[in-house]
């Protein structure tokens, strides 16, 4: 029995008809003019960074509603400092742009694969500098050596696509696979940077096969295709002696959303049960760990989690950094399923994300500080990963388009660059080349005012100040539990968002305003002389929550 | 905006926010929601009403993009989490209709998909484009929501 293509229309006409939507049309909607992000959780934001703001110059103010009156720049610390937080435009891409960039790279520089869609179109790559000093100059670097704006033969490839792509040796090789005509499927083309030319990588086996590309340091990665017959084991290529190794079989059934990460001297495995794909169950992300010295794998216990990528912070630990839950998703005891998930290398552990930034409803997440990340955003909520809260940070727009066009932001060493992506308005894409790098800044807060209450329009620091702000954070909730805040109306409100926001694992002192210890914060306010007595408590929490 | 266009633009939402709205109600599957996608591609599309060549093809993509955007991004309220949870159907019904009730209950990028070949007849170029997703995924994506959809009816 099959469905045929009628009954899915007429299904289809049955959902609208039932659904009695209002067709009615209100009134024709004003031309947009705002920038993209949700000014909704951006002023629910507003009450931390403004009072973190003006805790930060010795006071303790709670933020206040204004006036109705339109946008008005409120302060912005330090002055002159632009409202886009720590991005700065640079070059162009020194290639086509592509709607669908891709990228990867090793930490601490970012290699960005572009090109157009079409077959046998220049393909080419370019790398990011990722020093951790504001760049003085245009960070692209041709890879074969020159400065010029467009490809030229030396570096176009062979005629593939670069669906996959991805660098890896030392130095840099950059291999894109060939997914069209003409020539066999399932070539792979590397290119010697210095060498500035492409060579043919031969393949472990022929015919095309399902495979996808993934760059693992110093080697490079052939992971197995999920949904095609037969056993495909996963092949390593050492560019050293240009040899293949076959892996054994993981132990993990076929998967979808495949991925595959190193971290130090393992590969770890990620993806989701194919079985799942068409049973009631929701598919969680499962794992194991491969072991490139013995050659091994050791299979990890599912992640209670149904996320879809994780990155590598950089420290040990791999992040999917989306909060919430999924609808309709359900563990074994009947609980949520979270979309993010954390797993700890060191001890082989998962645990949950901070919690869900204050207001946070849904929309894009992504990461920043991590070793390595990339993924599609126009902005929103970053996890920090250095920091260990959340972030709102605003990607800018290509020039000349509207905002909330989802740009490839990639994350290498601290920095961000975002790229790529088509602006679609006149009908036809147009990929854009414009390029821009962020840098954590010293301390950049900026608040601004409008529409009744607070909208803050970006808020970006780096891990000093990140420890800054959660004592400051501290401080409030402190004031607000056993100081004059306690009789504020809004205290419980506000002291349930400071908390949402707060990420403590060491207890925090609390000082007033000379500087004076007064306290700490635990999950709790607690006075000096009602710490002593928990503090050896206290401290053996610590080391159980540090060793996962 | 010249007098001119601005009844060309009325003329034209009016004729176009009944049949929007349906197609974003058949992807996010709430009506509300749906008359806010279709004011929102309205106001994004007027800003730069000048530099459109086809307005209908152009409203009908970013709709079906913001939809499913929308779905993508997790923008379920919880009381819908809710009724997903339970089991129930989005769509009351007087008696069991099987397929509607499994075509809702596909997961959102196989219902866009769905949607966007069986109700707004695009090609496989089209709806890549629409939902911003590569083209080689929409087929495989089509095939396990028939895949499933074939499963439910037959259950």
């Amino acid at each position: 029995m099959t469905v045929e293509e009628s009954e899915i229309r007429a299904a289809l006409d049955r959902i609208v008809e039932r659904a009695a939507l209002d067709e009615v049309p209100p009134g024709v909607p004003e031309p947009a003019r705002e920038r993209a992000g949700s000014r909704s959780t951006s002023r629910r934001l507003l009450a931390v960074a403004a009072v973190v703001a003006l805790l930060g110059a010795g006071a303790v103010v709670v933020a206040r509603s204004r006036p109705d009156d339109g946008p008005d720049r409120l302060a912005t610390v330090p002055a002159g400092e632009d409202e886009r937080g720590g991005w700065q435009q640079v070059d162009d891409l020194p290639v086509e742009g592509s709607p669908e960039p891709a990228r990867s790279g090793p930490a601490r520089s970012s290699w960005c694969s572009a090109g157009s869609g079409s077959p046998a179109s220049p393909t080419s790559t370019a790398a990011a500098g990722a020093s951790r000093s504001a760049p003085t100059s245009p960070p692209w670097i041709r890879r074969r050596g020159g400065g010029g704006a467009s490809p030229t033969s030396r570096t176009r490839s062979p005629g593939v696509r670069a669906t996959s792509g991805a660098p890896w040796g030392s130095p840099a090789r950059c291999t894109c696979g060939r997914r069209r005509r003409p020539g066999p499927r399932g070539a792979l083309w590397a290119l010697a940077p210095g060498e500035g030319s492409w060579r043919r990588v031969d393949l472990p086996f022929s015919g095309g096969r399902g495979y996808h590309l993934e760059a693992l340091g110093d080697r490079l990665a052939l992971l197995a295709g999920s949904e095609d017959a037969g056993e495909q084991p996963t092949h390593a290529y050492d560019p050293g002696d240009g040899t293949w190794t076959t892996w054994p079989e993981d132990p993990l059934p076929r998967l979808f959303d495949q991925q595959l990460v190193r971290v130090g001297d393992d590969a770890y495995l990620f993806g989701k049960s194919i079985a799942d794909l068409y049973g009631d169950a929701e598919a969680v992300l499962l794992a194991a760990r491969f072991d490139l010295q013995a050659g091994a794998w050791h299979e990890l216990p599912p992640s209670p989690s149904v996320a879809y990528r994780l990155w590598p912070a950089g420290d040990g630990r791999l992040i999917a950094p989306e909060p919430g839950t999924a609808p309709g998703a359900l563990d074994d005891d009947g609980d949520p399923l979270p979309f993010g998930t954390i797993l700890s290398t060191a001890t082989q552990q998962w645990s949950d994300l901070p919690s869900r930034p204050p207001g946070y409803e849904s929309g894009t997440v992504g990461l920043v500080g991590a070793a390595v990340a990339d993924y599609p955003a126009a902005g929103g909520w970053m996890a920090d990963v250095r920091g260990g809260g959340w972030r709102w940070i605003e990607v800018p727009p290509a020039p000349g388009t509207a905002a909330g066009i989802r740009r490839l932001v990639a994350d290498a060493g601290g920095r961000a660059v975002a790229f790529g992506a088509g602006d679609w308005s006149g009908g036809e894409v147009r990929p854009l080349r414009d390029v821009w790098v962020w840098t954590p800044p010293d301390v950049r807060v900026a608040v601004g005012v409008g529409g009744g209450s607070e909208a803050i329009a970006g808020t970006i620091s780096q891990a000093e100040e990140e420890a800054r702000r959660q004592r400051a954070t501290a401080a409030t909730l402190a004031w607000i539990e056993a100081g004059p805040g306690r009789d504020d109306p809004r205290a419980d409100q506000l002291a349930d968002e400071y908390r949402e926001a707060l990420v403590v694992l060491d207890p925090l002192e609390v000082l007033d305003d000379e500087g004076r210890r007064v306290g700490y914060w635990l999950d709790r306010f607690v006075t000096v002389d009602e710490y002593e007595p928990l503090r050896a408590e206290a401290e053996a929490t610590i080391e159980r929550l540090e060793a996962g | 905006m010249a007098r001119e266009v601005r009844a060309g633009v009325e003329e034209l939402y009016d004729e176009l926010f009944g049949p929007l709205v349906r197609l974003a109600h058949l992807i996010v599957l709430d009506g509300q929601e749906a008359r806010d996608v279709v004011q929102d591609c309205f106001a994004g599309a007027i800003a730069r009403w000048d530099e459109i060549e086809d307005p209908r093809a152009y409203l009908r993509r970013s709709v079906a993009n913001r939809s499913y955007r929308a779905v993508r991004d997790r923008r379920r309220r919880h009381e819908k989490a809710e009724r997903w949870r339970a089991g129930a159907p989005l769509v009351e019904t007087g008696e069991p209709d099987v397929l509607a009730d499994a075509i809702v209950a596909l997961p959102p990028k196989q219902r866009a998909v769905v949607v966007l070949r069986f109700y707004v007849d695009l090609s496989t170029d089209d709806i890549a484009a629409a939902l911003d997703v590569p083209r080689g995924s929409v087929g495989p994506t089509l095939g396990r929501a028939l895949a499933r959809l074939k499963q439910e009816v037959e259950r």
